[in-house]
């Protein structure tokens, strides 16, 4: 991904300039992300209250990553076997491209109707546009990715991808696609607007593309958090089913994908998600004779496509495979003081610190991602709303160091150098 | 007891020699020999953060050389990074120790209250006070400068609140909001924002009169953003400006 024909000052200076113009000037994302941040602490205050329990979750959450991370070649080979045992077909692309040419040759020919959950990994690698360019009709199923398809911009936020539209904004979007005239100020008619405008696409779809939240090595088992319904849809409707999901998702066990879940969903601020998929291969009966015969109501194929894109190399480097154990909750985000002016705009595959470090080292490569290395205010708060106590400052601090060395410091930094030095020289 | 204050460089760097006089002031007060190092080469801490590693072994050694020749009882500073960077990131980066005590205002101040009980005039207004990133939660030093607070009559002491905090067994002032000064060193133009929004969305809504940080850094923060926010019913004010404003020589 990384464009190697542009210079370091460019890349900063645009990065600069939609952060400022996009993020920080504008008013709407600091009422935004300021609803969006009242909202969650309260809703995770009632769903700690329900279920106090899930305060210990983490250390376990912890300690099921950090195996699953320093195992994950083995775990990737036994996911393969499960997922071939269960009639499914196994790919595992070492890039992005190599994933996206996979899925369109599972796609088929062109103007195919291709429903899609959200999903930061086919962000990464730019799924829906390749998707679009090989001449199929996609459409993002997920509300806030809906609204980022509408608006061709990016996820600003790792769940919520339209986390920096208000209300108004949002229906304003939505008028335009369905033709109404909706009401700016109510959230119901607009959700209303977009369920009648999806309907038809999942019924004419030909393939569904989701991610996952888990993947069980032993029994080759995605499970998907969701709440509004369209992965039930995306996943049961059409032909073909695909999963895209990196490497990094895979656990031991059933149950360790399911630890995994219900961390993601409880710091995520859900006492429950609507619904949690567990996804093992493509739809069965053996309803007569008990012979297992396959393709019943459900998806004819299934198709589980694991993204390593740099996964693996970072899985082995002691001092940054610590960026492996995010599960995406995306908590961190809503107590990081400059994701509060800047939604995503900090970030470019990946919003926020912890998505600095994506970018790095999976999506965008070093010299493209260097620039939100240096947003992070480095004040750690990221670190104590964590579930998983991911370092995401020290990793950023460590980064700096390499980055510089590349000459991919900032002005400013470069201009520390001279000052702080100088009297060494 | 000979304290060498580290730190001074920056304060002047950042303008911010009322802080400065308020530490020396204070310090005199409290019978402290102070001894300003003014020959600091650089800020390492910022050094370290921003990723400049080459010449920090150089910078660290020199500081080191000078605290021995100061023979300092101890060195303190007004800003956590040096603190916490000589505790825990240098001993491991270039396996080099201090040999000196090297703590933070906060920590020396409550240690003195609590051994001389100084004699504090009232201060009877409202003080919103941050706990510095790096000091609190990279250190887990929040209850130095609320011990000093305690002793402060009439004073209505006011931090930021978490709501999930109790249920997590977490201090709150874990989850203290951060004012973005660290960005003046990586990307200033975007940390202006973060400044700004900072007072407006945690310090106005808590309607103190006076509000600093534990932290000169995090202070300095909180004195742009107030300015960048231009908002004039609220004071920036350092604990140790606040001090000695009541603090009575003995």
């Amino acid at each position: 991904m990384e464009n190697k024909d542009r210079d370091i000052k460019t890349i900063h200076n645009e990065y600069m300039a939609e952060i400022i113009s996009d993020g920080a000037e504008s008013e709407s994302v600091r009422i935004a992300i300021r609803r969006a941040r009242e909202a969650y602490r309260k809703n995770l205050k009632n769903a700690l209250e329900n279920f106090p329990e899930s305060v210990e979750y983490k250390e376990k959450a912890r300690k099921i990553k950090e195996y699953s991370i320093d195992h994950l070649e083995e775990l990737i080979e036994k996911t393969r076997k499960a997922v071939e045992r269960n009639h499914g077909v196994f790919h595992l692309a070492k890039t992005a491209e190599e994933a996206n040419e996979i899925i369109a040759d599972i796609t088929g020919e062109p103007k195919k109707i291709i429903v899609k959950g959200k999903s930061l990994t086919s962000e990464e690698t730019e799924l829906r546009q390749y998707l679009e360019a090989k001449g199929h009709e996609v459409w993002e199923t997920d509300l806030g990715e809906f609204l980022v398809q509408l608006r061709k911009g990016r996820p600003m936020h790792m769940l919520a991808p339209s986390v920096d539209l208000t209300r108004e904004e949002a229906a304003e979007l939505i008028s335009k696609v369905t033709g109404e005239d909706l009401p700016k100020d109510k959230i119901e008619t607009s959700v209303e607007a977009v369920r009648r405008f999806l309907r038809n696409k999942f019924v004419n779809a030909d393939v569904g593309i989701a991610g996952a939240n888990a993947i069980s090595a032993d029994t080759g088992t995605l499970f998907i958090i969701e709440n509004e319904g369209n992965i039930k849809l995306t996943a049961s409707l059409p032909d073909k089913f695909v999963a895209l999901v990196g490497v990094e998702k895979i656990v031991p066990t059933l149950e360790d994908a399911l630890h995994m879940v219900k961390t993601t969903w409880r710091f995520a601020n859900y006492n429950v998600p609507s619904y949690v998929h567990m996804i093992s291969g493509p739809s069965k009966t053996g309803d007569i004779e008990k012979v297992t015969t396959y393709g019943a109501h459900g998806p004819r194929e299934f198709h589980l496509v694991l993204l390593d894109n740099g996964r693996v190399e970072l899985s082995k480097n002691n001092d940054f495979k610590e960026v492996l154990y995010c599960m995406k909750c995306g908590a961190c985000m809503y107590e990081c003081p400059v994701f509060w002016v800047t939604a995503g705009h900090f970030g470019k595959s990946y919003p926020g610190g912890i998505g600095a470090l994506w970018d790095v080292f999976v999506a965008k490569g070093m010299k493209e991602g260097a620039p939100s290395v240096y947003s992070c205010a480095i004040c750690d708060r990221c670190r104590v709303r964590c579930p998983l106590n991911i370092d995401t400052s020290k990793m950023i601090i460590k980064l700096r160091s390499i980055l510089h060395k590349k000459g991919y410091s900032t002005r400013t930094v470069n201009e520390a150098e001279e000052t702080f030095f100088k009297k060494i020289k | 007891m000979r304290v060498v204050l580290a730190g001074k460089v920056n304060l002047l760097h950042t303008n911010q020699t009322d802080v400065l006089e308020s530490i020396n002031s204070l310090l005199k007060k409290l019978d402290f020999e102070v001894v300003e190092l003014d020959n600091e080469i650089v800020c390492g801490e910022a050094s370290i953060n921003l990723g400049l590693l080459d010449n920090i072994e150089k910078v660290f050694s020199e500081f080191k050389k000078n605290i021995y020749n100061l023979k300092a009882d101890v060195v303190v500073s007004a800003y956590a990074a040096g603190v916490s960077k000589w505790k825990n990131d240098i001993p491991e980066l270039l396996n080099m120790e201090l040999g000196v005590p090297y703590i933070h205002l906060t920590q020396l101040i409550a240690e003195e209250f609590d051994k001389n009980k100084p004699d504090l005039k009232p201060f009877p207004h409202s003080y919103f006070v941050q706990h510095g990133c790096t000091l609190g939660r990279k250190m887990g030093q929040y209850n130095f400068i609320r011990e000093i607070l305690k002793l402060i009559p009439e004073i209505e002491v006011l931090e930021e609140q978490y709501p999930t905090a109790e249920i997590e067994g977490i201090d709150p002032a874990e989850f203290n909001s951060c004012p973005g000064s660290w960005l003046n060193f990586s990307q200033p133009e975007l940390g202006d924002y973060v400044k700004e929004n900072y007072v407006l969305e945690i310090v106005k809504p808590a309607n103190p009169e006076y509000a600093g940080s534990t932290c000169a850094n995090g202070h300095l923060g909180i004195r742009q953003g107030l300015e960048i926010a231009e908002i004039d019913d609220i004071k920036p004010l350092y604990f140790t400006q606040l001090l000695d404003g009541i603090t009575e020589v003995k």
